[in-house]
């Protein structure tokens, strides 16, 4: 069971974001903007996610003799 | 002793004796040193395995035998007694496996060599670890050292991970087809896990023996999903570990680099969020130099603009006619007001309207004439 926007692809989106800054590309103000936010955003739901997430160990319910 | 039961032919008296057999020892675990060691037509193994005082036969299909054996080896074996049709007492081997460290350094040899030829342990063939990884399997025994130590350094690096863990031996004769199951068991059951963790903590060579199986070894190697092994102390080298996408030292060291670290994660985004920070500044300074050089700009057009209109304005005011009247100069009309522009058109005894600066004078014309 994977969650939504999981650590992994949210973690992907902020490098992506970040490498776009470092790009001349940024000098696009309206686009920066909305990156920035974007970001924004990003980052809070991550900062959520490692608050909240837990660790969980189920057995496997199996014989392997 | 007087037997007084029936009388039986060889071949039922044999019957019995395997039925015996079967009932009252169905499996016997030997300990003793292999000699006469020989492969018959590829398919057949046998052996004899003996101390001081005794030898017992034994006998194996090929397919059964999963690790080297060599003559002068001391080794472990699981095995079904039995009375052969021709009077022949034998063991039927189950599981065989060296022991003590001589004859395990040895079978380790061997088998290495063997299996490197086959490519198991080609560097190539190795996949990169997951990263964030969710779903996780381990195999390993319940209430063991290693598990303990894994499970604690996950808990305390990361968070949000499924653990499946499939409780197995991890030493002795049963501990490399228990393993082996788990693995293929998660392979066709559970493919969802990103990652198969194989660890036990340290122990000597017969107990870490296990891992150098090759049945074992190649099952990791044949795994879909990536493996990592982590079986040990640090200095411990199983084919197991050799044969795995990622060999980790010990079971610590496999959880290490399974999962991240919170903190310098935590780090790492803050660390990101300054650097656009940063970047959003700059962005945000180049703009005010660009209005600010627009506002310059607009400024000066500006500036012109009315420097011009200044300019107009005087040059329309010096046509203003009050302020030609002023200078001495009059304008001269019809007597209906219309602004006589060629004079050469007036008549003789017409009216006119001469306006100056402070009178409107009514004339006749008396005469006109070119200059």
């Amino acid at each position: 069971m994977s969650q939504k926007n999981n650590i992994g692809d949210l973690y992907k989106q902020l490098e992506e974001i970040t490498e776009w800054f470092e790009s001349a590309e940024s000098k696009d103000v309206e686009a920066a903007i909305e990156k920035y936010e974007k970001a924004q955003e990003v980052i809070k739901e991550l900062n959520s996610q490692l608050k909240t997430l837990k660790n969980k160990i189920t057995k496997i319910d199996a014989n392997f003799e | 002793m007087i037997y007084t039961g029936e009388t039986l032919q060889v071949s039922e008296a044999v019957s019995l004796i395997n039925q015996t057999f079967e009932a009252a020892l169905p499996a016997v675990l030997v300990e003793g040193e292999v000699s006469s060691f020989k492969v018959s037509k590829g398919k057949w193994v046998f052996f004899d395995i003996k101390d001081e005082e005794s030898t017992i036969n034994c006998f194996m299909p090929v397919f059964h035998l999963k690790t080297p054996l060599e003559d002068g080896m001391t080794v472990k074996l699981v095995g079904e007694p039995k009375l052969t049709q021709w009077g022949r007492f034998s063991l039927t081997v189950k599981n065989v496996a060296p022991t003590g460290e001589g004859s395990i350094t040895k079978a380790y040899q061997i088998l290495k060599e063997k299996l490197e030829k086959e490519g198991i342990f080609d560097p190539g063939k190795k996949r990169m670890l997951p990263g964030f990884v969710q779903n996780i399997a381990v195999i390993s025994s319940e209430g063991a050292a290693g598990w303990e130590d894994f499970k604690r350094i996950v808990n305390d690096r990361w968070v949000g991970v499924n653990i499946n863990f499939a409780n197995v031996q991890v030493q002795g004769l049963a501990s490399p087809g228990q393993i082996s199951k788990a693995i293929d068991y998660v392979n066709k059951e559970m493919p969802e896990n990103e990652l198969i963790v194989i660890i036990r903590g340290g122990g000597s060579a017969d107990d870490l023996a296990g891992f150098n199986n090759e049945q074992l070894v190649k099952t990791i190697a044949a795994s879909k999903i990536p493996t990592v092994v982590g079986v040990g102390h640090e200095t411990d080298e199983t084919l197991a570990s050799l044969a795995a996408d990622v060999n980790a030292a010990t079971p610590t060291h496999a959880a290490t680099i399974i999962v991240p670290e919170i903190n310098e994660f935590r780090s790492s985004i803050e660390e990101s969020g300054k650097l656009m920070a940063r970047h959003m500044e700059l962005v945000f300074d180049s703009m005010q130099l660009l209005v600010s050089d627009s506002v310059n700009s607009i400024k000066s057009y500006f500036e012109d603009l009315f420097a011009n209109a200044e300019q107009m304005t005087r040059l329309i005011k010096s046509y203003n006619p009050k302020d030609i009247l002023n200078r001495g100069y009059s304008l001269l009309r019809r007597e209906g007001g219309q602004l006589l522009t060629s004079p050469a058109k007036l008549k003789v005894g017409e009216t006119v309207m001469i306006e100056t600066d402070k009178n409107n004078i009514s004339a006749e014309v008396k005469n006109v004439t070119k200059k």
